[in-house]
């Protein structure tokens, strides 16, 4: 399944180092104004409009649970299914290749995170790299959910287009 | 006797025999005569009958005589004997016929009889023995009354003497105050003598006192005289010199004026020349520097709005670095996603970011120098600003002193005024005091001539008063001797009366003694009746003793005249009775009986022997009694047991034990408080004890003693008090240091304040021996039912709680067991 060798955008929440697949990512951007509907699911922080396009934010540090004192903000543009969701870290360091050796299958729980949004074990020198299963980042009602306010999202780009 | 056999048995039997004879020949004679037989065969058969009856009636008469006969004249005769006093009969006894058992209970009464008047007889032979003692005690104590009353007599006889001495004394003190109280009169007459030369003494030595007072007052105005005189001169000489002074002092302030008056100008010109240049200078030049200052200020305040500017810049260069990282980072990921192809533009992104990186690094340090250079800058300008207002002060300070000056050259010129008028006013003082001076010399020659007459005046008055001060002299001399004369007459009048009054004390005193002897005398007579009386008493006790005495001795007598059974001892056996004999402890022997009777019931029961009381009277009565064999065993005193051992043969059995133990101790007892620490601070002490027939209150308390070197006769004081408590009530009422007790009574009382000196060794309590002469049976089975006796069982509670409640039983012992008891009595000399 995997290739030999694959890359990895690299970014932090916190103390820890993540991972996602470089074709994955779409694009790095400083965090916009983020809009609050009321219609949205409580998992999304909000939505942003980049070129005209509203995307809705997920951030991950409140996902996963990790506070960070970063001030710092980034926002990672994602393909998820056919649509775009935008993952806030805190900062993006680099783009890394990684071999499949130096990747390794996750235990059941790695630091507070459960197995299945976990790819692996990055280990590149002295760093640990958690590689994110961006998949599974949301559950099935969540997904819908998120179908759902894509299309309310679609809506309203349309009515205040029209507008 | 002939007139008895009369009357006796054998006489009626021969009688009847006779009768039986001449009946038997009639009855031959008749049936030989009916039988018509001829009168030789009458004959012959007569004659045969008469000697076959007489055969059989001699031969019958024989046996009856053997059988009847004579045992009963020899129960007649012990009888007789018997009637006669003597109970010392020996009866055959051995045919158990109805005669031989009579002849048993007579034997068997008179040694019961024998014995109980044997007791009877040593009852009396103790009261005579007893009656003796009292006697010579009573011998002694009349002895000791007479001596007593003897005694008292002599004392009242000597009462009498001091009684009649002290009169005389009494009287010879009344000759002393009489005379001593004449003294004084005549003493008291010399006093006013003396007093009233004295008197004209004083009025002498008065109007010398007067005359030599005025003559004094005379000098003393004439040396007042001159010492004002000297006291002027002095004065005027003060004066002058003050003059002098002030004229002096005058010029000094005059020169002093010149010169402040020559200061004072210079400073006025110094100050209004130099001193204001100089201040006007001065403000000139800070104010110079307070326009360069604030000329600084206004570029520092650019150079801090340039800073912040630069600041902004670098923002912005932040910024668009941040922006070109964020570039580079999508390109790389770009260049990523296009694999192979995008290798050389991930190069290029790769190269941005850095470049990127480093110009944030560096805006970095640019904005932290910024910041430095504008930290800076806020601190110049404060810097500034606080020189600015210190320029400020500065000028002020300056303008202060510009008016000080001023002040000083305004103040200058006064003081020039001044001076110049003191120099004028002190001319006019100078020549003044020169005027002053003059004058004052003048009066100082006069006065200087007025103290040379008054001191010429002066020589004269003192002659005068030494001749007067000499007279007076002499008359004080005169009036103190007599004042002294007339204090030691007064004081010789005073011993005197002091004198006077104490004899009469003593003379009172005296009489109240001899009162009081007369009052002893009285008592002393009426207590030499008390021995009289006592003598009356001891002579009626004495009679009365003589009485009992002679009683007793008629009691003896008479039992003399019996003849006791005394052949012992007693062979008992089969139902043979044993006589108990009990040593009273402390009670009378009725309550003694009631004590021992379950023990008798309980021995016969046991023993199917028959067990009697014998109480006796005292230890002396057992001893005697047991060597005399009246008693067969006895329950004792171990005293009693060891001093009997040495006269008969006698046996210990068995030992009383007294809740488990069968010894105990005996205790030196003392007040917890009193001074007795050990036996040896008896000595010279009173001690008590209870009888001297007793182990632990006598016997163990002297052994104590002696171990300590203390004999009777070392003690001061020492008597029998009986009973253990009365001896605890002594020593804790204090009427004797210390005493002897048995352990569980000192125990008892010992919370009422008692300490226990010292215990003795084990002591043996009572026992129960045997007179050797028993058989070894009956010992062993009278000892088999004394052991076996319990407390344990109903019965034998009942029978050891009936003699004594802290009995518990018998067990056996032996001599050996009476070893420390024996060592202390031949110690004490008891055995």
């Amino acid at each position: 399944m995997m290739t030999k060798n694959m890359k990895f955008a690299v970014f932090t929440i916190g103390k820890e180092t993540f991972g996602i697949e470089i074709n994955r990512v779409i694009e790095i951007l400083h965090t916009q104004k983020v809009h609050t509907l009321p219609e949205l699911p409580s998992f999304l922080s909000g939505v942003i409009t980049v070129r005209g396009e509203v995307i809705p934010l997920l951030d991950l540090r409140k996902r996963f649970g990790i506070s960070s004192p970063d001030e710092r903000e980034l926002t990672i543009i994602v393909r998820y299914d056919s649509e775009k969701i935008g993952l806030i870290v805190d900062t993006v360091e680099e783009i890394i290749t990684l071999r499949s050796g130096e990747i390794i299958d996750p235990p059941t729980i790695f630091k507070g995170l459960r197995k299945k949004y976990l790819t692996g074990i990055g280990k590149k020198d002295d760093r640990i790299i958690i590689v994110l299963n961006l998949d599974f980042l949301l559950s099935s009602e969540e997904k819908i959910m998120l179908k759902e306010s894509e299309e309310l999202l679609e809506e309203h780009e349309r009515t205040r287009d029209s507008a | 006797m002939q007139r008895n056999f009369r009357e006796s048995l054998e006489f009626k039997y021969l009688v009847f025999v006779l009768a039986l004879f001449v009946i038997g020949i009639l009855f031959a004679v008749y049936i030989s005569v009916s039988a018509k037989q001829n009168f030789d065969f009458i004959l012959w058969t007569t004659a045969i009958t008469i000697a076959g009856i007489a055969l059989f009636t001699f031969f019958f008469w024989i046996i009856l005589r053997k059988l009847v006969f004579t045992p009963l004249k020899s129960v007649e005769s012990a009888a007789h004997s018997l009637a006669e006093g003597n109970l010392a009969l020996s009866l055959d006894v051995r045919k158990n016929d109805e005669i031989g058992r009579l002849s048993s209970a007579i034997q068997a009464s008179a040694r019961s009889l024998s014995g109980i008047l044997q007791r009877v007889q040593n009852g009396s032979k103790r009261v005579v023995e007893v009656a003796e003692k009292v006697e010579t005690e009573f011998k002694s104590v009349s002895d000791n009354t007479k001596r007593e009353s003897e005694a008292i007599a002599n004392i009242a006889i000597s009462v009498e003497q001091m009684n009649s001495a002290s009169a005389e004394i009494s009287d010879n003190t009344e000759h002393l105050a009489v005379s001593t109280e004449q003294k004084a009169a005549s003493m008291e007459e010399m006093v006013t003598s003396i007093g009233e030369v004295a008197k004209s003494a004083q009025e002498l030595s008065l109007i010398i006192d007067s005359t030599s007072a005025s003559i004094e007052e005379l000098s003393v105005t004439i040396r007042e005289v001159a010492n004002k005189a000297e006291e002027l001169f002095a004065s005027s000489d003060e004066t002058l010199t003050a003059a002098e002074e002030i004229s002096s002092s005058i010029k000094e302030v005059e020169q002093s004026a010149k010169d402040s008056a020559l200061l004072s100008d210079k400073v006025k010109t110094e100050a209004s020349t130099i001193g204001m240049t100089s201040v006007e200078k001065t403000i000139n030049g800070i104010q110079n520097i307070k326009a360069s200052f604030q000329r600084t200020a206004v570029c520092i305040n650019k150079l801090g709005t340039r800073s912040e500017e630069i600041g902004k810049i670098l923002n912005v260069i932040e910024e668009i670095t941040d922006q070109t990282t964020l570039l580079a980072l999508n390109a790389a990921i770009l260049a990523a996603q296009a694999g192979e192809h995008g290798k050389g533009f991930s190069v290029v992104a790769d190269e941005i970011k850095d470049l990127s990186e480093r110009t944030a690094f560096s805006t970095h340090e640019i904005a932290a120098l910024i910041q430095a250079v504008q930290q800076e800058v806020k601190d110049a300008v404060v810097a500034m600003n606080e020189g600015i207002s210190l320029v400020d002060e500065g000028i002020h300070v300056a303008r202060d002193a510009g008016q000080a000056l001023h002040t000083i050259v305004e103040s200058s010129k006064q003081s020039a005024e001044m001076s110049d008028a003191i120099k004028r006013s002190t001319t006019d003082q100078a020549k003044t005091t020169r005027l002053v001076s003059d004058a004052m010399e003048k009066v100082k020659n006069m006065v200087s001539q007025v103290a040379k007459a008054t001191l010429e005046q002066s020589k004269g008055a003192h002659l005068i008063t030494g001749a007067t001060e000499k007279m007076r002299d002499v008359a004080n001399q005169v009036s103190s001797a007599t004042r002294e004369q007339l204090i030691n007459t007064r004081q010789i009048t005073e011993a005197i009366e002091i004198v006077s009054e104490k004899s009469r004390q003593i003379a009172k005193a005296i009489q109240e003694q001899q009162s009081g002897a007369k009052h002893v005398f009285h008592s002393i007579e009426k207590i030499r009746d008390i021995p009289q009386n006592t003598l009356d008493s001891v002579f009626t006790i004495n009679q009365s003793l003589k009485g009992l005495f002679r009683n007793s001795e008629l009691v003896k007598r008479e039992l003399e005249t019996i003849t006791l059974y005394t052949h012992s001892p007693v062979i008992s056996g089969g139902s043979e009775v044993i006589r108990f004999g009990i040593e009273p402890v402390g009670e009378s022997p009725l309550a003694m009986s009631d004590k021992f009777t379950p023990l008798m019931e309980y021995l016969n029961k046991r023993t199917g022997k028959k067990f009697e009381l014998r109480i006796v009277a005292d230890h002396e009565g057992i001893i005697r009694d047991i060597s005399q064999g009246i008693i067969d065993c006895c329950f004792m005193n171990p005293i009693t047991y060891l001093k009997t051992r040495g006269k008969h043969e006698i046996k210990l059995l068995v030992k009383a034990m007294v809740e488990g133990k069968s010894g105990y101790r005996s205790v030196i007892i003392a007040k917890s408080d009193g001074p007795i620490q050990t036996v040896q601070d008896i000595r010279e002490k009173r001690f008590a004890f209870g009888t001297p027939h007793s182990i632990s209150s006598y016997i163990a308390p002297r052994f104590m003693l002696l171990n300590a070197g203390i004999t009777l006769q070392n003690l001061v004081h020492y008597e029998y008090l009986g009973p253990h408590e009365n001896i605890v009530k002594a020593v804790l009422e204090e009427a004797f240091e210390a005493g002897g007790v048995t352990e569980s009574i000192a125990h008892k009382n010992k919370a009422k304040g008692l300490k226990f000196v010292q215990f003795s060794d084990e002591l043996p309590g009572f026992v129960i021996a045997v007179n050797k002469s028993m058989p070894e049976s009956t010992q062993a089975s009278l000892k088999q039912a004394l052991i076996e006796l319990k407390d344990t069982t109903q019965e034998g509670l009942s029978v050891l709680h009936a003699i004594y409640k802290r009995y518990n039983g018998f067990a056996e012992t032996s001599d050996n067991e009476l070893r420390v008891l024996e060592t202390m009595m031949v110690r004490l000399e008891m055995l």
